[in-house]
C-alpha cells in the first residue's frame, strides 16, 4: 500500500468497558489527500479521531501512520509520530496569548525553528499576526479555529486530522473555513477530517467515508458520496449546507 | 461584510475590552485601596505607627505568600485540592532539623531538606496520585486522600521528633532600624526570599519552555497532551517544585518565628488557601500579593481594633473580596464554554 | 422453694462476711491504689509535664514507704498519660488512666482541659480531679464536689502580682498587659486591671493576642509604645517564645519591667525562648512555706531523685497524690467515691496534724478510721466547699543568668 500515509483497520474502541463506539471501522488516508468521514450523530466520528490521537485507547485493530503501528501509544508519542490534532472545542489554551499558544505547538519539532514556522503560520492566516499578543481566550470563534488549525500545523505533521471544523461558526465562515482548509491541502498537508456539514465536505474531498454505530456504512470519491441518493436519503438528510 | 461578521466583531472587541477591563484593572484598583487606606491610617495614628504596622503586615503576609506559592502551582496545574501541603512545610523543617542533628552544617542541612521533600513530593506522586489518576478518582476522593496524607505526613513527623517545641537556634531577637520603624532581621531575610521565590517561580513560568508547558497544561489538559506535551513529565515537575517551594517556606517560617511543633503546618493553611483564593489561583504573583493582603489587613487591623480579633479580620476580609472579585486579584475570569 | 433458702442462706452468709470484713477495719483487705498523672508532657505546655511526673512519683515512693513502716497493706501506683495542653487530648488521657484503674486523676494544667475533663468522665464516676489550673471559672462549674485544688486561683495570683510589682517597681504605676486570649488569661488580666487600679495604679494598655498566630510584632509594639514602667505577661512558653522574641525585636523593650505570671514560671529559661526576653523579668508563682521541715524534707527527696530541677507547683502536685492516698487508707477502698468523700477527714482542722516526715503515723492513724490533718510541703489544706484551698502563699522570683532565682514570698488574702 504505498503511498498511505494513515492505515486503519479493524479499530475497536469505546471510553468504558462493555460498550464500544468504534466496532471494526477500516480507513485509508494517501499523501496530500482530504479523506471526509462524515455519519449521523454518535456513529462514532470523533472517537475515530480521538482513538487516532491517543486520547481513547483503541481495544483492538491497527493504527499504522506510514508503516509504525501508533495503536495505544501516549498522545504526546503519537502527535510526535508526526500527527495533528484540532479537538472540536476547546482547542486553544485560553489563558495564553496566541504566540505561545503556537509556541507550545511547536513542541514535537523541537528541531524547527520556531521563527520560521511562526512565520509559515502567519503567512497562511494573517489575521493572526495582527492578534498575536492577544490572549487566545479573546478571540472570535473563527479566529480560534484558524489560531487551533495554526498551533496543530506548526510541527509540520504528517496527516492533520480535523474535527469537525465549521462546527458553531457563522455561515460566512463556514465558507471561509472550508476555504482555508483547502488552502492547508494544497500547501501539501494530509487532511483527515470529520465533518457534520456533510454535503460541503465531502464536495471538497478527495473519498469520503459514511459511518453508522461504529461501522464502516459507504466509502467512495468525495463528490460522487455527496451526490449517492443512498447516503443522502439515509445520512444526509437535512444538511444541505 | 455581513452582519454576522459585524456582530462577531463586535463580540470580540467586547471580550477584548472585558478581558483587559478584568485582567489590568484589579490589581491596580487593589494598590489604590491600599494606598488610600495607608494615608488614611497615618492620618489617624501617625507615620510611625501606621507605617509600622505595614512593616509587620509585610511580614506576617511573606510568611503566607511563600507557603501559598507552592500550593497554588498545584492546584492551579494539576487541579488538585492538596490538604497536605501545610505538612509539607513541616516536613522541610523537621528534614532539616533531622539533617542537622545527622552533622550537616545548617545552611546545607536546610538545602538538603529541600531536595528530601521535594523527593517525597514526587514520591507522593508516584505512590497516590499517580494510580488514583489512572483509577479515575474523583475530586472529592483526591481531596480526601490529600487530608490523609497529611495526617499520615504529620504523625510521622511526630513519632520520630515527638510533638514538643522545637527551634532551629537561629536569633530571632535582632532588628534592623530604619528610622523609627523596626524589622527583624530573619523577618526581612524572609520577606526578600519570599519576593525573590515569587519573581522567580513566575518568571519561569512566564518565560522557559517548562514554564509555558505548565501553564499550557493547567489551562487544558487534553490540549497540552496533543499538542505533544509530556504531561507525566509536567506532573512530576510540578511536585517538585511544590515540595521544594514547600520545604523553603516550611524552613523560613521556622526559622524566623523561631519555634515550632508538627502541628505548624495544618495550623498555617488556612491562610495559605485563603492567599492562594485570594491571589487567584494557579498564579503565584496572586499567592504571594494575596498573602501580603491578608497580612496587611490584619496588622492595620490591631490599629482600629485589639489585636484578638486579627484572624477575623483577614478572614472577613477574604470573603469580602471573594464577593467583589471572585477570581482573585491575578485570577483571569472563566470564559465561557 | 428449698432452692430459694439455699439462695437466701447465700446471701446471708455473703452479707455476714461483709460485714466482719468492715468489722475489722481497711488494713485486712489490702490497698491497691491506682493515681492516673495526666500529664502536658507535649504540646503548648510541654515545660510542666517532667517536674509534674516527677512529683507525682516521688509521691508514691514515699506513700508506698509510709504504709510499708505503718504495716498497712497498701500499695500506690502510678498510671501516666499525655494531655497535650489540649481540652480533647486530655479528655481522651483522662479515658485511658480510668480503663487502667486510676482512682483520682492528678492535673491538668489548664482550665479548658479541666472542663473537658471532668465533663467527659470524672464527675459522672466520682472521681477526685486535682487540676493544677487557676482560673477562677472553675470556682463555679458544676462538680459534685470531685474538684480539689491543690494551687491557688488566679484572684489571689493577681494580687500577688500587685503586691510584687509593688514591691520592686512602686506603687501607683503605669503598666501593660499583655495576655493570651484564652480563660486563663482573660481572667487573670480582669483581675488584675481590678486589683492594680484599687491600689491606685494605671494600666497604660491591655493587649490580648491570639495563640494561633505566626507573628506577634503588633502587639509587642503597641506594649512598648505606651512607654509603661512594667508590663505583666500572661502567657505559656510556647508562644511566650514568639512574643518575648518579638518584644525584644521592638527595641524599647526592657526585659527587667517583666512581671509574669505562674505559666511562664520554670526553674530554668526554655532554649526556645530568647534569652533576652526574660532576663531580669521577675514573676510570680504558688508558694510553699519554705522553712518547714517538710519543705526541706521534699527538696531533699527531690535532689535525691535526680532527673529534672524543681519547678513551681512540684510540692502541689506532691501532695495532691498524697492526699488521695491517705483518703483511700482513710476509707479503706480505692472506690473513687469512698475517697472523695474522705478529703475532708484527711484535712480535718483540729484534727492531729501529720507532714510527710510522719506519714507512716499518718497512715496507721488513717486506716483505723480516725480524722487526721495532713499539712502538706505546699502548706495546710483547707479546703473551701468549691474545693479551693485558702492556702495563699506566693513565691516571687526572677531569672538571673537563664535561672529562676526566688526572692521572696507574699501572702495574699
Amino acid at each position: 500500500m504505498s503511498g498511505q500515509v494513515l492505515t486503519v483497520a479493524g479499530l475497536v474502541a469505546g471510553y468504558v468497558p462493555q460498550v464500544d463506539i468504534l466496532n471494526g471501522v477500516a480507513i485509508t488516508v494517501a499523501k496530500d489527500e482530504i479523506v471526509t468521514v462524515v455519519g449521523p450523530n454518535g456513529a462514532g466520528k470523533s472517537t475515530l479521531l480521538k482513538a487516532l490521537v491517543g486520547l481513547v485507547t483503541p481495544k483492538s485493530g491497527r493504527i499504522a501512520l506510514e508503516d509504525k503501528d501508533i495503536a495505544g501509544l501516549a498522545p504526546s508519542t503519537i502527535v510526535r509520530q508526526g500527527l495533528g490534532y484540532v479537538p472540536q472545542r476547546e482547542n486553544v489554551f485560553e489563558t495564553m496569548p496566541v504566540e505561545e499558544n503556537l509556541e507550545i505547538g511547536l513542541k514535537p519539532r523541537r528541531d524547527l525553528p520556531l521563527r520560521l514556522r511562526l512565520e509559515a503560520m502567519y503567512a497562511l492566516f494573517p489575521r493572526l499576526r495582527e492578534r498575536r499578543r492577544q490572549m487566545a481566550g479573546s478571540l472570535s470563534g473563527g479566529e480560534r479555529q484558524m489560531l487551533a488549525m495554526a498551533r496543530a500545523l506548526m510541527p509540520q505533521p504528517k496527516v492533520l486530522l480535523l474535527d469537525e471544523p465549521t462546527a458553531g461558526l457563522a455561515p460566512r465562515f463556514v465558507d471561509l473555513m472550508f476555504e482555508q482548509v483547502a488552502t492547508i491541502n494544497r500547501s501539501g498537508v494530509t487532511i483527515l477530517m470529520v465533518e457534520q456539514n456533510a454535503t460541503r465536505a465531502l464536495a471538497m474531498s478527495h473519498r469520503g467515508y459514511v459511518l453508522d454505530l461504529g461501522r464502516n456504512a459507504y466509502e467512495g470519491e468525495g463528490p460522487a458520496l455527496a451526490r449517492d441518493p443512498k447516503v443522502a436519503d439515509l445520512y444526509l438528510g437535512g444538511l444541505h449546507g | 461584510m455581513t452582519d454576522t461578521t459585524q456582530t462577531e466583531r463586535t463580540e470580540a472587541r467586547a471580550s477584548v475590552l472585558s478581558s483587559a477591563l478584568a485582567a489590568l484593572p484589579r490589581p491596580a484598583l487593589l494598590l489604590a485601596v491600599l494606598i488610600v487606606l495607608l494615608c488614611a491610617l497615618v492620618i489617624a495614628f501617625g507615620p510611625v505607627r501606621a507605617l509600622q504596622a505595614t512593616v509587620n503586615g509585610f511580614v506576617a503576609g511573606s510568611y503566607t505568600g511563600l507557603g501559598a506559592i507552592g500550593l497554588t502551582l498545584v492546584l492551579g496545574v494539576l487541579k488538585l485540592v492538596n490538604f497536605a501541603h501545610g505538612d509539607l512545610l513541616v516536613t522541610g523543617a523537621y528534614f532539616t532539623i533531622l539533617f542537622a542533628w545527622l552533622g550537616l552544617p545548617l545552611p546545607l542541612a536546610m538545602l538538603t531538606a529541600m531536595l528530601a521533600t521535594a523527593a517525597l513530593a514526587l514520591a507522593t506522586e508516584k505512590i497516590i496520585w499517580q494510580p488514583l489518576r489512572l483509577a479515575k478518582a474523583g475530586s472529592l476522593q483526591l481531596f480526601l486522600s490529600a487530608i490523609g496524607l497529611g495526617l499520615v505526613l504529620r504523625f510521622t513527623v511526630q513519632f520520630f521528633a515527638g510533638s514538643q517545641v522545637r527551634t532551629l537556634g537561629a536569633n530571632v531577637v535582632t532588628s534592623i532600624a530604619i528610622g523609627p520603624l523596626r524589622l527583624g532581621t530573619l523577618q526581612a531575610l524572609a520577606l526578600v526570599v519570599g519576593i525573590s521565590a515569587m519573581v522567580i517561580v513566575g518568571l519561569v513560568l512566564r518565560f522557559t519552555s517548562i514554564g509555558k508547558e505548565m501553564r499550557a497544561f493547567a489551562d487544558n489538559r487534553a490540549l497540552a497532551e496533543v499538542s505533544g506535551i509530556d504531561t507525566q513529565h509536567i506532573i512530576n515537575v510540578t511536585w517538585i517544585a511544590s515540595g521544594f517551594l514547600a520545604a523553603l517556606s516550611g524552613i523560613l517560617y521556622a526559622t524566623a518565628i523561631g519555634s515550632f511543633n508538627p502541628n505548624f503546618g495544618i495550623t498555617l493553611l488556612l491562610s495559605l488557601f485563603a492567599a492562594t483564593v485570594l491571589g487567584g489561583i494557579g498564579n503565584p504573583y496572586g499567592a504571594l500579593v494575596g498573602g501580603l493582603v491578608i497580612g496587611l489587613s490584619q496588622e492595620w487591623s490591631t490599629l482600629l481594633f485589639n489585636a484578638r480579633w486579627k484572624p477575623a479580620v483577614g478572614f472577613a476580609l477574604l470573603i469580602l473580596m471573594l464577593m467583589f472579585m471572585p477570581q482573585g486579584i491575578f485570577g483571569r475570569a472563566k470564559r465561557r464554554s | 422453694m428449698s432452692c430459694k433458702i439455699g439462695r437466701l442462706a447465700a446471701w446471708a452468709a455473703v452479707s455476714a462476711l461483709a460485714i466482719v470484713a468492715s468489722a475489722q477495719g481497711a488494713g485486712a483487705e489490702p490497698l491497691d491504689l491506682k493515681i492516673g498523672a495526666l500529664l502536658e508532657s507535649t504540646g503548648p505546655l510541654s515545660e510542666l509535664g517532667p517536674p509534674a511526673e516527677k512529683a507525682i512519683n516521688l509521691s508514691a515512693t514515699v506513700a508506698n514507704k509510709a504504709a510499708k513502716d505503718a504495716g498497712v497493706e497498701a500499695k500506690v501506683t502510678i498510671v501516666s498519660a499525655d494531655s497535650q495542653g489540649d481540652p480533647q487530648a486530655a479528655l481522651s488521657a483522662t479515658r485511658t488512666l480510668v480503663d487502667k484503674g486510676a482512682s483520682c486523676i492528678m492535673g491538668p494544667s489548664t482550665t479548658p482541659e479541666s472542663i473537658s475533663v471532668l465533663n467527659g468522665i470524672t464527675m459522672q464516676r466520682k472521681i477526685t480531679l486535682w487540676p493544677l489550673a487557676s482560673s477562677t471559672r472553675l470556682r463555679t462549674v458544676k462538680d459534685d464536689g470531685t474538684i480539689y485544688r491543690p494551687v491557688p486561683a488566679d484572684d489571689l495570683q493577681s494580687k500577688a502580682l500587685v503586691k510584687a510589682i509593688e514591691n520592686h517597681v512602686g506603687k501607683g504605676k503605669a503598666v501593660a498587659i499583655i495576655f493570651r486570649n484564652e480563660p486563663y488569661g482573660d481572667a487573670l488580666s480582669k483581675s488584675f486591671t481590678t486589683d492594680w487600679q484599687a491600689e491606685g495604679g494605671t494600666i497604660s494598655s491591655t493587649i490580648s493576642f491570639d495563640p494561633q498566630q505566626e507573628s506577634f510584632d503588633s502587639e509587642a509594639g503597641q506594649a512598648v509604645d505606651t512607654n509603661p514602667d512594667a508590663y505583666v505577661v500572661i502567657d505559656y512558653p510556647e508562644t511566650y517564645a514568639k512574643l518575648g522574641a518579638a518584644l525584644v525585636r521592638t527595641g524599647k523593650f526592657d526585659a527587667k519591667k517583666v512581671f509574669v505570671a505562674d505559666a511562664l514560671s520554670f526553674a530554668k529559661v526554655p532554649d526556645n525562648i530568647p534569652p533576652e526576653a526574660l532576663e531580669g523579668a521577675y514573676g510570680v508563682a504558688g508558694g510553699s512555706p519554705t522553712g518547714t521541715d517538710a519543705f526541706k524534707a521534699f527538696n531533699k527527696l527531690w535532689d535525691e531523685a535526680g532527673g529534672v530541677a524543681n519547678a513551681s507547683y512540684t510540692a502541689n502536685s506532691f501532695d495532691a497524690a498524697i492526699l488521695c492516698f491517705l483518703s483511700a487508707v482513710e476509707a479503706g477502698s480505692t472506690e473513687p467515691g469512698a475517697i472523695r468523700d474522705k478529703i475532708r477527714s484527711v484535712t480535718k482542722d483540729g484534727a492531729p496534724q501529720f507532714t510527710i516526715e510522719t506519714l507512716a503515723d499518718a497512715v496507721k492513724t488513717a486506716a483505723t478510721g480516725k480524722e487526721i490533718d495532713y499539712v502538706g510541703v505546699s502548706g495546710a489544706f483547707r479546703f473551701k466547699d468549691n474545693g479551693d484551698p485558702s492556702s495563699s502563699l506566693y513565691d516571687v522570683f526572677q531569672y538571673q543568668g537563664g535561672k529562676q532565682v526566688k526572692i521572696e514570698q507574699v501572702n495574699v488574702k
